[in-house]
């Protein structure tokens, strides 16, 4: 079961890409595909969002909890059937939702544009998987791993990001806060809780080592609970919602700081001194770069939250920029050195050519950087432009007046399409060497597994 | 147990002897059998004593390297299970799972801090999202600021999301100086939707513009864009209905 879900969200990560790459390259030629609504900007812009998160790291990262919990917990996965059936009702829903995206019925409000009925289908995808985890554990100790916190917990979290998405009766602006803390949830509550328990477990289990300090993680835990979605609102400082919101959410921002050093201090103390596994284990080196970067997007996120920030940065592709290096950054290099560490495993097939994986290390490494360091540039300059233009009456901030803000800004927009191109040519080496490896890897030892003291199951 | 069997088997696997004197007492105390007598059948090569025979979860391996036996064989794989899906409910025998005596969940533990967890996420829920939808601005500045929209314009804001305008446009003027040629500052009670970026320009007050305030040039525009500015980089909407594209300049026009 995890084996498909992964191998399922690989096959989406080509998808995801293609279509970010489509977004960005109507970005700097909006003539292409012009009068098609299928292909504008504004619905492909969803789109590519929905199948990068939706289709690709939600199975990748649900096919990673049910291998982890019975190898953290010592127990079986329960309902087995059931949550290999919603794999594909969950792939159903999400080719579902985004074609009517593209086809005009998405309802506009970030990342859950899906129609209400699609969305509600999407509860029902995502509540599974935290059943089928839920009804499965088992633990030996008072004290739970970390890295099955994380996990547990992020899978818990997702039906219940889901069921607060669509709250009905909301004015616009009110919508809007909603949909600032749904998104912040879905990136840090899903996807990097999931992906921090990721590498917990890896980092540990790839050098035969262990944790330097779980209750760090823990710590960074409980303050990601408190501080990920709340910390969503900082995105519209200065915004039409009120202003003590806007407090609140700066100060928890500045709390995930919190977060990205407990990542930073446990990653780097248990692989001190361990140069020599890290340039020898590929999928090691993935890890070991996604949680080095942690917390980069953190301290981005919370210092565009200061209002003095945001207003410059505030509205700009500043949180574009963020986002990009969040999925396809932080969540890329983790998944992917988590499935080539045990796709080895579940297949009993080594890896295809491990100098394809340092391949898409590279191209992802580069892509991924430029892509998200163009966006942030993009940004600080889009803002000061904006500001310079209204100070001294050079621009007007509106209508024709408008595109002669962006000049400076169109040259950058090349750059970020490089950056994306770049990030998709690891994505298909990535694809590629997973292919090679389920149909022509070389054969190896494969897990093939008991459950040792199931006697009261 | 033999360490010297106990290395013999450690080296054949590449797996450390720590983990395998830990698979094969778990292997033993799953099989009712001695742990040497485990360790001997690894170390040949051969499947474990007193495993029930179940068929192999392994895929067709590669003709000309075949994979070696498998270290054990699974069992009390759930009924409904698929075989192939045996290989993922227990650990596995060589690589990491800690088997023990099953104990009950303590209290104060995981599911204890998942319900934490829970709670908090709806506490910072009512406390970020329920809470300021309810309390907004002053009442005073609201009612000053308040649009209603008509019936077109509802449905032409229901296009403008579908068509994800918001991603390229803002409805909001902030009081910065950025915005300070934008019009009045937006407030909570604000009809029109906010926006995430400013891929374009905002369009809080478009409906006051001498230009783009006039609902034919507007859809005019909106229609074929480069006929109306030669520089516009604004995708064409020419794929609307009539009606589509009528409801969204009547609710363009109408955002004032």
């Amino acid at each position: 079961m995890a084996r498909r879900h992964l191998l399922v969200g690989a096959a989406f990560l080509l998808l995801a890409g293609f279509l970010t790459l489509v977004q960005v390259f109507k970005g700097v030629f909006p003539a292409f595909l012009d009068g098609f609504g299928f292909w504008s900007y504004g619905r492909l812009s969803p789109m590519a969002t929905a199948v990068a998160i939706f289709g690709w790291l939600t199975p990748t990262l649900i096919g990673a909890a049910y291998y982890l919990v019975p190898r953290l917990t010592g127990a079986p996965l329960r309902y087995v059937r059931l949550g290999a059936l919603n794999l594909w009702f969950l792939v159903a829903v999400v080719i579902t939702g985004t074609f009517s995206i593209g086809f005009g019925m998405g309802d506009g409000f970030e990342l859950f544009e899906f129609p209400i009925w699609a969305d509600l289908l999407l509860l029902v995808a995502w509540a599974i998987p935290a059943i089928v985890v839920a009804a499965s554990i088992r633990l030996h100790s008072a004290a739970p791993p970390a890295a099955l916190l994380y996990v547990v917990a992020a899978l818990i979290w997702l039906p219940a990001i889901a069921a607060v998405s669509n709250l009905p009766g909301l004015e616009p602006v009110g919508a809007s806060v909603l949909a600032a803390f749904t998104t912040a949830a879905v990136h840090y509550l899903w996807i990097v809780a999931a992906v921090l328990g990721l590498v917990f477990y890896l980092v540990p289990r790839l050098t035969d080592g262990f944790l330097i300090n779980e209750q760090l993680a823990r710590i960074g835990f409980w303050t990601l609970a408190l501080t990920g979605a709340a910390s969503g609102y900082s995105r519209f400082t200065h915004g039409p919602g009120a202003e003590w919101l806007e407090t609140i959410s700066i100060v928890l921002g500045l709390l995930l700081v919190v977060v990205a050093i407990t990542v930073f201090v446990n990653v780097v103390g248990s692989l001190h001194g361990r140069r020599d596994e890290i340039r020898s284990s590929v999928a090691l080196r993935f890890v070991f770069v996604g949680a080095l970067l942690i917390p980069v997007p953190i301290l981005l996120s919370a210092l565009a939250g200061f209002r003095s920030v945001a207003s410059i940065v505030g509205l700009t592709s500043w949180w574009e920029g963020t986002s990009f290096f969040v999925l396809f950054g932080i969540g890329g290099w983790v998944t992917a050195g988590f499935l080539y560490a045990v796709l080895p495993r579940l297949l009993g097939r080594n890896l295809y050519d491990t100098g394809l994986a340092t391949w898409h290390l590279r191209l992802s490494l580069i892509g991924v950087t430029v892509t998200s360091v163009s966006l942030w540039l993009a940004g600080l300059l889009a803002g000061f432009t904006w500001v310079g233009g209204t100070s001294t009456g050079a621009y007007v901030n509106t209508g024709a007046g408008f595109s002669q803000t962006l000049d400076a800004v169109s040259l950058v927009g090349v750059l970020t399409l490089i950056g994306v191109l770049v990030a998709f040519c690891g994505q298909l080496v990535h694809g590629y060497l997973v292919y090679r490896t389920v149909t022509s890897g070389r054969a190896a030892v494969q897990e093939v597994l008991v459950s040792v003291g199931a006697e009261d199951e | 147990m033999s360490s010297e069997l106990v290395a013999a088997v450690a080296e054949q696997f590449g797996a450390s002897e720590a983990l395998v004197q830990r698979s094969a007492e778990a292997r033993a105390a799953a099989s009712g059998s001695a742990i040497d007598a485990i360790l001997a059948a690894w170390s040949g090569g051969a499947p474990a004593p007193a495993a029930p025979p179940v068929p192999a979860p392994a895929p067709a391996p590669e003709p000309e390297a075949a994979p070696p036996e498998p270290i054990a064989t699974p069992e009390e794989v759930e009924e409904d299970a698929a075989v192939e899906d045996a290989a993922e409910v227990a650990p596995p025998p060589v690589q990491g799972p800690i088997p023990a005596e099953p104990e009950p969940i303590p209290a104060g533990s995981l599911n204890v801090m998942l319900l934490g967890s829970l709670v908090l996420f709806a506490i910072m829920f009512i406390a970020t999202v329920i809470a300021p939808s309810s309390v907004g601005n002053a009442a005073t500045l609201d009612a000053v600021r308040s649009i209603e929209l008509s019936d077109a314009a509802a449905d032409g804001r229901d296009v403008y999301l579908a068509e994800g305008c918001a991603f390229c446009h803002t409805q909001q003027v902030r009081p910065i100086v950025t915005d300070a040629d934008l019009g009045i500052v937006t407030l909570s009670k604000s009809p029109l939707v906010p926006g995430l970026q400013r891929i374009g320009p905002d369009l809080a007050h478009i409906g006051s513009r001498e230009k783009s305030g006039n609902a034919g040039w507007l859809a005019g525009y909106l229609d074929t864009p480069a006929a109306f500015r030669s520089n516009s980089e604004h995708p064409s909407f020419s794929y609307l209905s009539s009606r589509d594209l009528e409801n969204l300049v009547t609710y363009l026009a109408e955002s004032k």
